[in-house]
């Protein structure tokens, strides 16, 4: 279904490139949120994405691999946000509360607040390596297409990453190897 | 250790938390800027890039325009002029007081086959802040936007043309006398966007496709002289096969206390269509600091129709131009909220706002593609109480909103 979207999108269709805004808008923004922790962040990453999205889909060859494509874009608007972002404040912002939390969670409010913490230290690009693993579930092989680097900083970066928000739970010393899903 | 306690599930978890749903808004801000992309490519609208410093390229293209827009639909007339359109929505934003009166001018240009003081198809006019007592302004040349000085004692002509010569901005008495246009050095065309809150000092943009050298934002005095570069352009023209696009910084506004700057940042695409490809943002500028701040995101800022306007107040930056909403940010570039403006349509096209002098009300221009008509509105500033203050046989830009005669 999104091939023929895209195929129809790329020949300046509307209508189906609305339609892949509605299949892939919600993923997007799920992604753009989780690295950028700021809703109003995460809407202007989303919507820089597409946009650009829209000026180069013509130049995509191979239909098939829009999805990998799409998420290259989104996560270089990240970074361009974030980016943009730092540059604008001073570490005032308070950090954003998304609805009240769920009651049944099993992270403690304790946990979010060092998790948070944590992730706030990480750069965007571990970040990204981060959300595209643990949230997404994405192949490594498949986030270092995505990201644009080799395996091997996927996996170096995510192993920092990993370790510093594991240490912020207590979890580890700073010698402890942390459980990496199979690529 | 407990599953419930192992860290990768804690981690995994808390990044499960938190919004998956894209908000509607965005969905149709994403949709509605994909369709102003096209709009670009397909059908001469008035805002064409060249209208800044080409007004008779523009008005040659507003007139196709409005000629196939009657040839081909029942439209191109609104219904009437004055009372409120559509419900208001209310949106947190600037405040407003709405029993205060309308009061001011408000300054617009016409395209239109039918009018004009030398070129036939571009007019400048005013009319009273409720729609009401419109007057052409008899110009000795054909000029882009007008902006009232911040007394309403003079105008700004944003840019004049002249055969053979470079565009230069010029000024005039309020009711269109006595027009000096300033003669600036430079092999660049110069056009202005705004006063200085004392009416000494004028915002401008030099931009030339050949010397790249000169494009940036600058500043000189209301007489053409002491010209101060306030930015270099780091993104020159680009010239394609199909079609070619200078990029520039256009002036937008000072701020009230006459500190900084705020300005549009157009950068061109590539390959044969470089102007399809443009997009914009926004920048603030402080005078005598060479660094920029962007506050909004690329592509949130209209490359064709470039404007922002400070509020009276000092505490919003203005901007329209990418869909059916309004937009205000602080000028540092946080805090952007929509103004829901209840336009008739999604497929609404807002751009060019301006506030009242007392910043408790919004002139801007709307496109309507499904009646085909681009008019003149006013809004309270929360996006209630629209009110359609124009309506005629042509497209309109440019508006100014000005105090009242001294």
């Amino acid at each position: 279904m999104t091939v023929a979207l895209v195929e129809r999108a790329r020949n300046g269709d509307e209508a189906a490139f609305a339609e892949l805004v509605d299949l892939h808008g919600d993923r997007c923004y799920a992604i753009a949120y989780r690295i950028l922790r700021d809703v109003e962040r995460a809407q202007d990453a989303v919507q820089q994405a597409f946009l650009l999205c829209w000026r180069e889909l013509p130049k995509l060859r191979d239909p098939e691999r829009f999805g990998v494509w799409l998420h290259r874009l989104l996560v270089n608007a990240c970074y361009e946000e974030y980016r943009r972002h730092k540059r604008w404040t001073t570490n005032i912002r308070a950090l954003p509360i998304d609805g009240p939390e769920a009651p049944d969670s099993i992270t403690s409010i304790a946990d979010r607040h060092a998790l948070e913490q944590a992730f706030r230290e990480l750069t965007p690009e571990h970040r990204a390596v981060v959300v595209l693993h643990h949230h997404v579930g994405m192949p490594l092989a498949t986030i270092a297409e995505v990201v644009g680097i080799p395996l091997g900083t996927v996996k170096s970066r995510l192993f920092h990453a990993t370790r510093l928000l594991r240490t912020a739970l207590g979890a580890d010393s700073d010698t402890d190897v942390p459980e990496v899903r199979p690529a | 250790m407990n599953d419930m306690r192992d860290p990768n599930v804690i981690i995994g978890a808390w990044l499960d938390e938190g919004p998956t749903e894209l908000p509607a808004t965005t969905r149709r801000a994403i949709t509605t800027s994909v369709r102003t992309m096209d709009q670009r490519r397909g059908f001469a609208l008035p805002w064409d890039r060249s209208v800044s410093f080409q007004p008779l390229l523009v008005a040659a293209a507003v007139i196709v325009a409005v000629a196939g827009i009657y040839l081909l639909s029942p439209f191109g007339r609104s219904t009437s002029v004055g009372p409120p359109v559509g419900s208001p929505t209310k949106s947190e934003g600037p405040s407003i007081n709405p029993a205060l009166p309308l009061v001011g001018r408000i300054a617009f240009t016409r395209y239109d086959a039918e009018v004009g003081p030398l070129g036939p198809n571009i007019g400048t006019f005013t009319i009273n802040a409720d729609g009401e007592g419109e007057q052409q302004l008899d110009l000795p040349f054909p000029a882009d936007g007008l902006v009232w000085s911040p007394d309403g004692s003079r105008i700004l002509l944003q840019s004049v043309v002249r055969d053979g010569e470079r565009a230069r901005p010029a000024v005039a008495d309020a009711d269109g006398s006595n027009v000096q246009v300033l003669d600036v050095d430079g092999a660049f065309d110069l056009g202005c966007g705004a006063w200085s809150p004392d009416g000494e000092r004028l915002l401008c943009s030099a931009a030339d496709l050949d010397d790249p050298s000169s494009d940036g934002i600058y500043t000189i005095a209301a007489d053409g002289t002491e010209l101060q570069r306030l930015t270099i352009d780091p993104f020159p023209g680009v010239r394609g096969s199909a079609s070619e696009c200078t990029g520039q910084d256009a002036p937008a506004d000072f701020s009230p206390d006459g500190t900084q700057f705020v300005f549009v940042r157009v950068m061109c695409g590539s390959g044969e269509d470089p102007v399809s490809g443009q997009t914009a943002e926004i920048h603030v500028g402080t005078i005598g600091e060479a660094e920029t701040q962007a506050i909004t995101i690329t592509g949130f800022a209209h490359p064709q129709l470039p404007s922002a306007r400070w509020s009276p107040d000092g505490q919003w930056i203005l901007f329209g131009g990418t869909s059916h909403l309004l937009y205000v940010v602080r000028p540092d570039g946080t805090e952007r909220q929509t103004i829901q403006v209840a336009a008739p349509s999604f497929d609404a096209f807002l751009y060019r706002p301006d506030w009242s002098p007392d910043g408790s009300r919004i002139v801007f221009a709307m496109h309507l593609p499904s009646a085909e008509s681009t008019e003149l509105y006013s809004t309270a500033a929360d996006g209630s109480d629209l009110r359609q203050l124009t309506s005629g046989t042509s497209s309109v830009d440019f508006p100014s909103w000005g105090p009242s005669a001294p």
